[in-house]
């Protein structure tokens, strides 16, 4: 029968690889949960406003000379829609810097666990929002630059770019709206489960 | 001293003990590599947060405990109950003083997941208050934690030795 005080000779007995002359890549690209989210956030944000910068540069400079204003207003929209939502993702990498990695374990599960309401709360709107605002905007555009084309063409491409956004609002989107949203229950889940355990 | 220079002395001083804690936790030296990684990683991007309130020590082993907590959330281990099959087999294959050490981090990490983390600590010798201070709790809770986690783990260990 071992007691409790033999197995902690056995631990201490145990010798560590030595460590001396490992120390870690700080530079190298992290899995860690709260930098990696941080690092997916800043890049889209910044590819967003890049975006933006993009098509307000090409309203303007571009000579499109377009006939009607409503095209050169969904060009404008296209532009909010992608200010908006990399505004969005700037307030959610700040969100996730705020995380304290050094405040007490209750502390910092539960700042994880505000995070993720805060991102199932969001997917509830922003996703459909996103889509819906940016195919508008992307409907009017379309508008004036088809106006020359075909009466075949045009029903070719409009039933091929409506088949495609149903397809990805209603089967793709919904897909992976379904798995998102089971995602960060299951995570919510088990972070409560593991808060409980310090408050046992 | 430069960041560089303090994060090095601390990588050496604290980075066995973290190790053993991380592989308390998982049971396996490989992800436990992963994390004292992660681990340090947090350290160095955390270095400029620390003010001096607590020991270094117990500020690492703080961020170590964090970094352990959400490893699991990507890992999926969960606690399993002993399987005295499993043992047996284990036994069968080791039998020498290394065994014994790897059959202690096996129980361990079937102990529930803060569990693991109290009892890596004890066994590390951290002194009582500082374990509460690192896990947050009160040292009240925590001792009575603890007599629970001894209990659990001595029976778990014998169990083995039985088989």
């Amino acid at each position: 029968m071992q007691e409790f005080d033999e197995l902690k000779h056995i631990w201490q007995q145990s010798a560590p690889a030595p460590v001396a002359n490992r120390l870690p890549d700080v530079n190298r690209a992290s899995s860690q949960t709260k930098k990696k989210l941080q690092n997916e956030l800043r890049n889209g944000a910044i590819c967003l406003y890049f975006t933006a910068i993009v098509i307000a540069a090409m309203a303007i400079w571009g000579n499109f000379n377009f006939e009607h204003w409503y095209t050169y207003g969904a060009m404008v929209l296209i532009c909010l829609i992608c200010l908006a939502q990399a505004t969005l993702m700037a307030y959610t990498y700040q969100k996730v810097k705020q995380i304290d990695e050094t405040a007490s374990p209750k502390q910092h599960l539960s700042q994880w666990e505000a995070y993720y309401a805060f991102r199932r709360g969001q997917l509830k709107w922003n996703g459909p929002v996103y889509f819906v605002m940016l195919n508008l905007a992307l409907g009017i555009y379309f508008i004036e630059v088809m106006a020359g084309a075909s009466e075949q063409f045009l029903i070719i491409f409009w039933t091929i770019y409506t088949a495609w956004m149903i397809f990805a609002y209603f089967i793709m989107g919904r897909r992976i709206l379904k798995r998102e949203k089971k995602r960060i229950e299951s995570i919510m889940n088990e972070l409560q489960h593991l808060e409980q355990q310090f408050a046992e | 001293m430069r960041q560089q220079e303090t994060f090095t002395q601390l990588y050496r001083q604290y980075a066995p003990g973290i190790r053993k804690l991380c592989l308390g936790y998982t049971g396996s030296a490989a992800q436990a590599e992963d994390l004292l990684q992660e681990a340090f990683m947090a350290v160095w991007n955390n270095m400029h947060k620390y003010r001096g309130d607590a020991s270094w020590g117990t500020w690492i082993y703080r961020i170590a405990v964090n970094t352990c907590l959400l490893y699991l959330r990507k890992e999926k281990s969960k606690p399993q109950k002993v399987d005295t099959d499993l043992l047996q087999n284990m036994a069968d294959e080791e039998n020498n003083q290394e065994s014994e050490v790897q059959h202690l981090y096996k129980c361990i990490s079937r102990l529930p997941e803060t569990e693991r983390l109290i009892i890596s600590m004890v066994l590390e010798d951290l002194p009582y208050e500082d374990i509460a201070s690192i896990a947050g709790i009160s040292e009240n809770n925590l001792r009575v934690k603890i007599h629970r986690i001894k209990k659990q783990l001595t029976e778990m260990f014998n169990s083995y030795a039985r088989v």
